[in-house]
């Protein structure tokens, strides 16, 4: 499959962009919170500012915001392990629906942690209770239940192809 | 079965959120080319953001569709078949040519805004975009390969 490597390739590059950004990140952070200089932070496509607010506030966000981050990278590591699993001619096998199974797990703990966490945030920079639907628990979500299914279907293959094999 | 038929529920929800977005393009035009006219000189792309914004959302609304179709097709027949392949391809086309389209146009508003935190952000979104569709590009690949150890499967006595 020429595609997958075009995949593989595409994922590395994705991956190893996340990593400086991550590590950007957490260079930039702790000086920029000692030096109370303007600073916005990214967030899943949302932008939090920062700025001027009570240290213990930003910390408390900071760690919201790197948390959900952090399960965001685990989970590409993920898929990216994955991919490099398939380009080895393995299919169907437990390694693999293992690895859906988490990176869905991942992704609704994504969905549901970055629409509490910025209810929290809100919460810390406006004092206010807020709710808000947007589009990145509804993405988040559908990828966690669309990499669950897939595990189970893999799960299943994978049992076909041993009993295919075991055959004679 | 029930976390594709999850799944298939907040499909079903976000077709109807879509035809509800489109309904109010419809009825509320006025007001959007009021919006549109008083901040095309501030953003990027100016006045053709809402029809970009437009043909975007079609594009997502007819990838939901496919999907919801795959989703049902899986409930009633199975993964491995061919027809769920198909509509795989189909709706993993869909998803890959949306987040290129999106991942070109914030690059393009990237380097011509000043908010470029933001637009960092949302440029990763849309490549996970364009990367899931590829993934299910692979994916409807595998899914043939799966139909062939079924039907072998199903053969053996």
């Amino acid at each position: 499959m020429k595609s997958l490597s075009i995949l593989k390739t595409l994922i590395n590059i994705y991956y190893y962009l996340m990593l400086i950004a991550f590590s950007i990140g957490l260079i930039t952070a702790p000086i920029l919170l000692l030096t109370q200089k303007k600073y916005d932070v990214s967030f899943l496509g949302n932008t939090i500012d920062l700025t001027g607010i009570a240290i213990w506030k930003s910390i408390i966000a900071l760690i919201l915001i790197g948390g959900i981050l952090f399960l965001y990278f685990k989970s590409i590591q993920l898929i990216k392990n994955s991919v490099n699993h398939i380009s080895k001619g393995a299919y169907f096998t437990e390694y693999l629906a293992g690895n859906f199974k988490k990176i869905g797990k991942l992704f609704i703990m994504i969905g549901i942690g970055a629409t509490v966490a910025k209810m929290v945030i809100t919460l810390l920079l406006e004092s206010q209770i807020g709710f808000s639907l947007d589009s990145t628990l509804f993405v988040f979500i559908i990828l966690g239940l669309f990499f669950l299914f897939l595990s189970e279907a893999f799960e299943k293959a994978s049992q076909l192809k041993k009993e295919n094999e075991l055959t004679i | 079965m029930v976390k594709i038929k999850i799944l298939l529920g907040i499909i079903t929800l976000l077709i109807v959120v879509y035809i509800l977005h489109f309904l109010s393009y419809f009825f509320l035009a006025d007001y959007f080319a009021e919006i549109s006219k008083s901040t095309e000189s501030k953003i990027v792309f100016g006045k053709y953001n809402l029809v970009i914004g437009l043909i975007q959302s079609i594009v997502i609304f007819f990838g939901l569709i496919i999907s919801f179709k795959c989703m049902y097709e899986i409930i009633k027949r199975g993964f491995f078949t061919k027809t769920s392949k198909k509509l795989m391809y189909v709706a993993g086309i869909i998803f890959l040519f949306s987040g290129l389209v999106a991942l070109s146009l914030d690059s393009i508003r990237l380097f011509n805004s000043a908010n470029q935190g933001t637009l960092i952000g949302i440029l990763f979104m849309d490549f996970l975009l364009a990367l899931i569709g590829f993934i299910i590009l692979i994916i409807s690949e595998m899914s043939c390969i799966g139909f062939e150890i079924k039907s072998e499967n199903d053969l053996t006595i």
